[in-house]
């Protein structure tokens, strides 16, 4: 599953009610606490997911990096796009995980709110949020409101793999979406393969977001392959009270810097321990193999191969089936849901939101 | 119950009145809105289409709270069994409770947040909505375990340590608020943190420092696009501390930003009205003071609303204003805790029961020790004929040096009671000084009191 979906809505709660707390306007004189506001801050830099796929034809690539998870209907979440936030997508063509080709969006306020994008640290063009851009070199750029494409039943893997009590197993009676009917804020690139080394080229896509602080920007989400940091940074290999701790690390870490901090280590051991637990156990070997694929924490995509993920992701690639099966060691494993959106065969694909 | 009269609204705020539609509804004829007629309600929680029982008082604008509430009641009801909805339903009532002032919405979001808990254990973030609900209804030991336990599961838990760290500061603890604010700052960042700092520069006299982080979090909250409320409440405080000092042209600009960004934001509109008073503009801080109590009537608006009749020389209207403080006081025992504060100073300062001030004064002190608890203590009992017992906590509340024209006031007219002369005289003019319109009746006793 997409890594930010299971702990990140959470996340996004839990850092969103600091700030329900008061503070005393003091010239009334009451002296007594108010309530002050909670933040929405974090709906803007929170990655959902990230996509990257060939066209029908093989000639252009298309780039997806989704943001603000339940836009507008999650408590203080609006449908915007962050004005003072980076938002990057990257493409590693030389598999050294350090980006060749970046592309860097700006938006403002207003509504429709204006949208500008730099490629490579060159402004390549501008317009507004709902509009297609165009591009030189043909590539072309839509951002707004969309359907969230992700489809996953939340609540049976809480109930089947996390512990929760809520009477749920994966594929039980009452299994659902929880993703169906709500949206997040999409930005999608439709490139020419030419743009990313050409076909047959095997490229690394990710995605992150950066803020301001003292001056500097600084990285606040990263995201490549979905699930990542929800399977592999978890309470097992990190420990209840230092888990959000590791996830927290893992967004702010360079693709090419997170083989350097154990995060390696913690995709082994819990391939090793959830394999074990669905009777199909990995040898050493094998989460070693595994593990030297899922970090650093890219989407591997081959430039015009159809295929899709591990191949680069589509929109309605079940990855969360493809995660249980791999992570489990047991092919077939799955959530029963499958893709409930509606996409369309143009630009920008995505659907339009609820 | 409260009347709303027929609004008379001064053309100083016509803009207001257009921007808060609401008040368009009053008329001399209705009184406050009606609760929900008592339907059976077999969960106010999740009962989809209903307001929940107990919904807004007032006015406040809240369609899109309401339309989020509703659409994760219909959600649950699909789906009974998802503990994230429980948890954003809890958040948006509370959201609810902080925008209407109603606080039975608490209630219904701690509901929802056991809820949460219950079919989820590991949900962390409904348990930090239960610490900070907590903190809301003024239960501040209660709030500080709840934090330090959540803590000890969840390391990154920062809501909790905001908890902590505020219900400390609410109880006077500056160390240990000032340590989980440091806390915060690293392991979080933005304008929700920087402006706790902000209050803690303001308590501890550094005025300029607090007006200065403000300023920076409204920006910065702007830039990431955050919620129209948070950005409004920086402005909002960095107009109160501004008003603190005496730049009341400062004060209502930030007002007025708090408004452009939340039109019928109820205390930017009270803001408004306390400069009116400073620019001795009694009708139009009337106009403001009205537009803010017909959105919530919590008992220090009404209060200042009745001080502004009563140097108008409208006792009547005064009268009804300080009846209604009173009927809160006796509302139901919630209510009363959370506001006993203003409702002490408030029958202190009109001598309304006087030793009834004094006993809840007093007793809250016990568990909550900060300079303006002392504050209300020093004053509650130099109003019922016990000056002499006064001095000490009114000297207390002075220990971290606050420029707080009304905590000066009360120190200097005890200091005069007991025939400090010096001492009182100095401190009612650094009052003024600070700011000379600081408060209806208070700024009028100290100069009566100083033979001006």
């Amino acid at each position: 599953m997409p890594k930010s979906q299971v702990p990140r809505l959470a996340a996004v709660a839990t850092a969103a009610v600091i700030l329900a707390i008061g503070l005393a306007p003091l010239g009334v004189g009451a002296a007594d606490h108010l309530d002050s506001p909670t933040v929405s801050a974090l709906g803007s830099t929170d990655l959902t997911d990230v996509y990257a796929y060939s066209t029908n034809d093989s000639t252009r690539t298309v780039l997806i990096a989704n943001v603000n998870p339940g836009a507008g209907v999650l408590p203080n979440s609006t449908t915007l796009f962050g004005t003072g936030v980076q938002y990057n997508i990257t493409v590693d063509t030389n598999g050294d995980a350090n980006p060749d080709v970046t592309y860097l969006l700006r938006f403002a306020a207003g509504s429709p709110q204006t949208v500008k994008i730099w490629r490579n640290g060159v402004l390549w063009g501008a317009g507004t949020t709902g509009q297609t851009i165009v591009l030189a070199s043909g590539t072309k750029l839509w951002a707004g409101l969309r359907d969230d494409p992700f489809f996953f039943d939340l609540d049976a893997f809480k109930g089947n793999i996390l512990g929760a009590s809520n009477g749920r197993m994966l594929c039980d009676a009452n299994k659902v979406d929880f993703f169906k009917g709500l949206n997040v804020s999409s930005i999608v690139l439709l490139v020419p393969n030419a743009e990313l080394g050409g076909n047959g080229k095997t490229v690394g896509v990710s995605a992150n977001t950066a803020v301001q602080k003292a001056g500097k920007w600084v990285q606040v989400d990263q995201m490549g392959r979905p699930g990542i940091n929800t399977v592999f940074n978890n309470h097992l290999v990190a420990g209840d009270a230092s888990v959000n701790s590791v996830k927290e690390l893992f967004n702010r870490t360079l693709p090419s810097e997170q083989a350097g901090l154990g995060f390696k280590a913690n995709v082994i051991a819990t391939l090793k321990a959830v394999s074990t637990a669905f009777a199909h156990p990995y040898t050493d070997a094998e989460a070693s193999g595994l593990a030297d694929v899922l970090v650093p924490d890219v989407l591997t995509y081959k430039v015009g191969d159809k295929t899709g993920f591990l191949n680069g992701r589509r929109l309605s690639d079940d990855v969360i089936d493809t995660l249980l099966a791999v992570g489990a060691n047991t092919p077939g494993a799955s959530d029963c849901i499958a893709n409930d959106s509606t996409f369309s065969g143009s630009f920008p694909y995505e659907g339009t939101p609820n | 119950m409260l009347k709303k009269r027929f609004l008379l609204i001064p053309i100083g705020a016509v803009v207001v009145a257009l921007l808060s539609y609401r008040l368009a509804g009053f008329d001399g004829a209705n009184s406050r809105p009606n609760r929900p007629a008592a339907a059976v309600v077999q969960d106010p929680v999740t009962q989809p289409g209903l307001p929940a029982a107990g919904t807004a008082i007032g006015a406040a604008d809240i369609s899109d709270t309401d339309s989020r509430i509703s659409f994760w009641q219909a959600r649950i009801k699909a789906n009974p069994k998802s503990d994230a909805q429980y948890q954003y339903l809890g958040q948006l009532f509370a959201l609810k409770g902080r925008q209407t002032g109603d606080v039975a919405q608490y209630a219904l979001a701690t509901q929802a947040f056991e809820k949460a808990i219950e079919l989820f254990p590991g949900n962390v973030a409904a348990r930090i909505g239960l610490a900070v609900n907590l903190v809301t209804l003024h239960r501040w030991s209660d709030a500080i375990d709840q934090g330090k336990q959540i803590l000890q599961s969840d390391l990154r838990a920062i809501g909790a340590v905001a908890v902590i760290g505020d219900a400390s500061l609410e109880i006077g603890d500056l160390d240990t608020a000032r340590a989980a604010f440091e806390t915060l700052r690293q392991k979080a960042d933005g304008p929700s943190v920087e402006s706790r700092f902000a209050r803690i520069a303001f308590l501890t006299g550094k005025t300029d420092q607090a007006i200065q982080i403000l300023d920076g979090a409204a920006q910065s909250a702007a830039d990431l696009n955050g919620s129209l409320e948070e950005q409004a409440f920086y402005h909002y405080s960095a107009g109160e501390y501004r008003f603190s000092k005496g730049d009341v042209d400062g004060a209502e600009r930030e007002f007025e930003s708090a408004l452009g960004t939340l039109p019928n934001y109820y205390l930017a509109l009270a803001g408004r009205g306390r400069v009116a008073f400073a620019r001795g503009d009694v009708e139009g801080a009337i106009g403001f003071y009205r537009a803010a109590v017909a959105i919530i009537p919590k008992p220090e608006l009404l209060a200042y609303l009745g001080d502004l009749y009563a140097v108008k020389g409208d006792q009547a209207d005064a009268e009804e204003q300080y009846q209604a403080v009173e009927f809160i006081a006796k509302l139901s025992e919630i209510q009363a805790q959370v506001f006993n504060r203003e409702i002490a100073l408030f029958e202190a300062t009109h001598h309304r029961a006087t030793a009834h001030a004094v006993e809840i004064a007093v007793a809250e002190l016990e568990t909550r020790k900060d300079i303006y608890g002392y504050d209300a203590a020093a004053w509650a009992l130099y109003n019922d004929n016990q000056a002499d017992k006064a001095l000490a906590p009114a000297q207390r509340a002075q220990l971290l040096g606050t420029q707080d024209p009304k905590l000066l006031y009360h120190l200097g007219m005890i200091e005069l009671a007991l025939g400090r002369a010096a001492d009182g005289q100095g401190h009612l003019r650094d009052a003024l000084a600070l700011n000379p319109g600081f408060d209806p009746l208070g700024a009028a006793a100290a100069r009566q009191a100083l033979g001006q």
